[in-house]
């Protein structure tokens, strides 16, 4: 009798069991001031990490041990489309990805990205033949779209911003089915943040209000598309550098040097708005430093999982397992791109992610 | 067949199949729970026994209510005849067993789930995991021993 969240009971249990082998924060530590990149490998593989023959791909290497994850924990799981939020993208990018790769003359799975809804030999096959048809809605009609846009136009950016809006706006659809509110929560706050560097980007790089319209994806809840479109068409300029002069909420020397007068407006009225939204802590970084900001952004997801990590039951600690997962393969990524260039350690801790612990 | 005989056949009823149902589907949560621990560490399963069977004994309860109501209507060994008051009664008695063996064993299998994952992580916490399991056997055993007494001494009203 297998009902609502008790059916979740094994792969809690499996998940708990990995979150065993996670890195601690002083695992962090060593692996920072080891030595030299073979000795953060040497680290990785007394946790269980699965390293592959050429130990300088960090991709494959990372890949693996998120594959690893995902078929250890949630591929046991009686509903396995319920964390398929969490990987959509993946899905995604390998439909860009191969498409692009076919066009340029690479292999076509060069830069697939794993683990992934549809199987990489069933996305090759599908680009290499162009049977998209064997792909599955949407992935069908997209894919023969961006294939036919790529052939005749070779518009690689409008090509790129029909998949990222399509993949945002199936994230929040699938979330939404799914019925559970932390994978919601997670969905929406990738989606709005995506939304969001869009807008930064867009007025960084003057491009048009009809761009943003394209760009953006719609059914984001925590941040009103219109209002950001509305940012970079100028319409509520008066009101907004009003609101700017009786602040000091925004740091803005780095966008004021280096930016004409009606790219500082625009970008004072989209730092505004944001200022409204659950992401105005995080947009105090945005401007001087996106790199943070992304730091921030994957931080304040972790910060909704980390109370449910003792939950007995339910997709809760399931998902904050994968997302921690997901945040510690960045940070090994971060640190094995560092000791490869031989950068400080100063310089790399201030850019990895809150562990899950 | 008396309509007091019925009810109190019906509380009979409630008592084993509601304690049977939250002690299998609390005891199956646990053990599933469970199997992934043992396989990576078998020598864990004895601590994770304990911690499966403790949402087992309600059923137990349920069945001893129940036995002990059908000797006493005389189903078990005498006539089988009853008032309707009585067999209000005996409906009555068998409630207490009957809902608070359901909850407290679906509770205590999700306390006891929380000690798993303390097993997985620190073994050497087990004694804490089981002794927090065990509290909420306290109140599967005030549910029991509430109906037990009651089943008891309905004869004794002279209804």
């Amino acid at each position: 009798m297998e009902t609502g969240i008790s059916k979740y009971a094994y792969s809690v249990s499996c998940a708990h069991l990995y979150e065993k082998y996670f890195f601690s924060r002083s695992d962090v530590d060593k692996l920072l001031n080891a030595s030299s990149y073979e000795a953060v490998i040497a680290s990785l593989v007394e946790k269980g990490w699965n390293i592959p023959e050429d130990s300088r791909d960090t991709n494959m290497l990372l890949d693996n041990e998120m594959t690893r994850a995902w078929n250890t924990v949630i591929a046991y799981t009686p509903d396995i489309s319920v964390f398929y939020p969490l990987i959509l993208r993946n899905d995604y990018h390998n439909l860009k990805a191969g498409i692009k790769s076919l066009l340029t003359g690479f292999d076509t799975d060069m830069h697939f990205i794993r683990p992934s809804i549809i199987s990489p030999d069933l996305m090759k096959e599908a680009v290499e033949e162009q049977k998209f048809e064997l792909l599955p809605e949407p992935f069908n009609t997209l894919g023969k779209e961006i294939y036919d846009l790529l052939v005749t136009t070779a518009d690689g950016q409008k090509a790129d911003i029909i998949i990222d809006r399509k993949c945002l706006e199936e994230t929040l659809k699938e979330a939404k089915k799914t019925g559970v509110d932390i994978i919601k929560k997670m969905s929406e706050i990738y989606v709005a943040s995506s939304n969001i560097k869009t807008a930064f980007r867009a007025i960084r790089t003057e491009k048009s209000s009809e761009f943003l319209e394209q760009s953006l994806a719609e059914g984001c809840t925590s941040v009103d598309k219109n209002e950001l479109i509305k940012a970079i068409s100028g319409t509520n300029k008066d009101e907004n550098e009003k609101k700017a002069n009786k602040s000091d909420f925004f740091r803005l020397e780095t966008v004021v040097t280096e930016a004409p007068e009606q790219e500082i407006s625009k970008m004072d009225a989209l730092l505004n708005y944001l200022s409204t939204t659950e992401y105005a802590e995080g947009i105090k970084l945005l401007s001087s430093a996106p790199a943070d900001y992304e730091k921030w952004v994957d931080d304040y997801m972790l910060s909704f999982l980390i109370p449910t990590k003792n939950m007995p039951l339910g997709a809760e600690p399931i998902t904050g397992f994968y997302i921690g997962k997901e945040a510690e393969v960045k940070n090994i990524r971060i640190i094995l791109a560092a000791k490869q260039n031989n950068l400080p350690t100063d310089m790399i801790k201030e850019r990895l992610r809150r562990l899950y612990e | 067949m008396s309509w007091g005989l019925l009810l109190a056949l019906l509380g009979a009823g409630l008592s084993v199949t509601l304690t049977c149902i939250g002690s299998a589907k609390g005891v199956g949560m646990v053990a599933e729970a469970s199997a992934p621990v043992i396989a990576e560490d078998s020598s864990k399963f004895s601590k994770l026994l304990i911690l499966m069977l403790l949402p087992g004994s309600q059923g137990l309860y349920g069945l001893v209510v129940t036995i002990l109501l059908l000797t006493q209507i005389g189903i078990l060994g005498g006539s089988g005849e009853l008032t309707l008051t009585a067999g209000i009664l005996y409906f009555l008695a068998c409630l207490p067993i009957a809902i608070g063996g359901y909850s407290s064993s679906m509770l205590q299998a999700r306390v006891a789930l929380t000690g798993v994952g303390i097993i997985s992580k620190r073994p050497q916490d087990s004694a804490k995991a089981v002794t927090s399991a065990a509290l909420v056997e306290f109140y599967a055993l005030l549910s029991f021993i509430t109906s037990l007494l009651i089943v008891v001494n309905i004869s004794n009203l002279g209804v």
